[in-house]
């Protein structure tokens, strides 16, 4: 297990504790204290943001067999998922400690659950290790860095800026201070002092939409670092228009496959030679019936001593010259326009290229004798003239075939978002 | 309910949108003002929304129509029906 720095801090507050205190703090609230002998197989139900690096600070102290939950992820079904799985469910702070609790005892130190979202149908449990959670120690300088991490707790990208957090010394994290929205986002990064975010598209996409562009250009940032979703060249070049001196990173990552992809050349997808990395090589990439298969030694996988194993991510890519695009999940469907078939990404791809739209989706709508016609939902850049239909289907004719073109938009206020920080498609 | 000068002018409107020329006279040919059936599909649903009812029509019914004229006839027709 890599050694924790156990001096790093979490801003949950403007003074910041260290991972040392928050085991203590964990511990004077019943968290912790099993002998040495006996581990605790448990899953940590946090109620709030404190109790959650509290938790994660004994997790990794201890070498803990647990899940770690958020409360607002927590459900009967979840809690039935982890009793089943062998897992003591504890909701912490709670009238449970894992001192108290007795029945549930692990032969496997160190062993870290997460569930993953259930966008695609029921939540699983993945079993994770430290080793295999702790994926940037080479991207990191090790000069003092002060990280936000807007993610839902215990999904795998907290996971991946909790470890650089609690084993890359001078790493510091600060968790978003209220409800998920661009304008909590900026805030905190200027009230704590942020240098690094790591983050969807989708929340940058919110920051432009409700924090004027002076004060996002008053941002100090070295580091950011997307992912969780298909990331487009239009974003790229917004945000390197604005930062023109910071790091952009492209992480594609899933809690099965582990984080595989790392791209800093502000292009969307990544370079085809990717594809030939060779067994040598810590992450392997294939691309077979057009979907993207994964052989990672950070893999779930990997986690159970099977580091050989390819996994087929789910989602579907495409190799256009030297680069390989994502055009979204397999199980996202085509659109079927009298025959012809178009991917939903596909279209969203062109409609993004129009300055004015700063966020869109497309979707299947039923209609007579040609089965669908596509329609969008858009979200117009502020500052910007809303364009008519007839500007939008005007941008998309001679780059999408006519029918691709959606026939209805509709205008949305806001980019509805998800807690996990990606749109609702 | 819809009158046949409304679904008109959502005919027009869906050929403005795509840069074509809009049209009064009735006897002209779908064909000749580039009026495809990606067009007729996006009509109905137009239509439908419209009126706040699902058209119901079998493709037969689809067969005898080529002008302008004849849509606006089917399309009054289905939808007095829904």
């Amino acid at each position: 297990m890599p050694e924790l720095m156990a001096g790093n801090r979490v801003f949950l507050d403007s003074a910041g504790v260290t991972w040392e205190e928050l085991a203590s703090r964990a511990m004077e609230r019943g968290l912790g204290g099993g002998s040495a002998s006996r581990i605790p197989r448990v899953a940590i139900i946090a109620r709030d943001n404190a109790a959650a690096f509290e938790a994660v600070a004994v997790m990794a102290r201890d070498r803990l067999d647990a899940v770690l939950l958020g409360y607002d992820r927590f459900s009967e079904g979840i809690r039935t998922l982890l009793v089943g799985s062998g897992y003591e469910v504890i909701e912490y702070p709670g009238s449970s400690t894992i001192a108290a609790s007795g029945e549930r005892v692990s032969n496997t130190m160190g062993r870290v659950g997460l569930l993953t979202s259930g966008t695609t149908g029921n939540p699983k449990l993945i079993r994770h290790t430290w080793e295999t959670l702790f994926t940037v120690e080479r991207a990191t300088s090790h000069e003092r860095r002060c990280w936000l991490i807007p993610y839902q707790v215990g999904t795998y990208a907290w996971f991946q800026l909790v470890t650089m957090g609690l084993f890359v010394a001078g790493q510091d994290l600060v968790p978003l201070k209220s409800e998920v929205s661009g304008a909590a986002f900026v805030e905190t990064v200027f009230e704590y002092g942020v240098d690094c975010v790591s983050s969807t598209p989708t929340l940058w996409r919110l920051a432009f939409l409700e924090v004027p562009i002076q004060r996002l250009e008053e941002m100090q940032l070295r580091q950011i670092t997307l992912g969780g979703e298909i990331i487009d060249q239009a974003l790229l070049d917004r945000l390197r228009n604005l930062f023109p001196k910071t790091r952009i990173s492209q992480v594609y990552a899933s809690s099965e496959a582990g984080a595989c992809i790392v791209v800093q050349d502000g292009k969307a997808g990544f370079p085809a030679r990717m594809l030939d990395a060779t067994s040598a090589n810590a992450v392997q990439l294939k691309i077979q019936d057009g979907r993207l298969w994964v052989r990672s030694r950070k893999s779930m996988a990997a986690a159970l001593g099977n580091n050989l194993q390819w996994i087929d991510t789910g989602d579907r890519v495409e190799q256009i010259g030297d680069r390989v695009f994502f055009l979204g999940r397999v199980e996202e469907g085509v659109i079927n326009v009298g025959g012809t078939k178009l991917r939903a990404r596909e279209i969203e791809e062109v409609i993004l290229q129009h300055p004015s739209v700063l966020w869109c989706r497309v979707h299947p709508l039923r209609a007579p004798l040609v089965g669908n016609l596509p329609e969008a939902d858009f979200v117009v850049t502020p500052k910007c003239l809303p364009p008519s239909d007839t500007e939008l289907m005007a941008h998309c004719r001679g780059r999408l075939p006519e029918e691709g073109i959606p026939r209805f938009w509709n205008r949305l206020d806001s980019i509805p978002i998800q807690p996990s920080l990606k749109a609702k498609l | 309910m819809i009158t046949r000068e409304e679904i008109r002018e959502l005919m027009n409107q869906i050929l403005e949108r795509q840069g074509k020329r809009t049209v009064d006279d009735e006897g002209e040919t779908l064909r000749s003002i580039g009026f495809r059936s990606l067009d007729f599909s996006e009509l109905a649903l137009r239509v439908e929304r419209r009126i706040g009812h699902e058209l119901n029509f079998d493709a037969s019914m689809l067969r005898r129509i080529s002008s302008v004229g004849d849509t606006l006839d089917f399309f009054e027709e289905v939808s007095r029906r829904a």
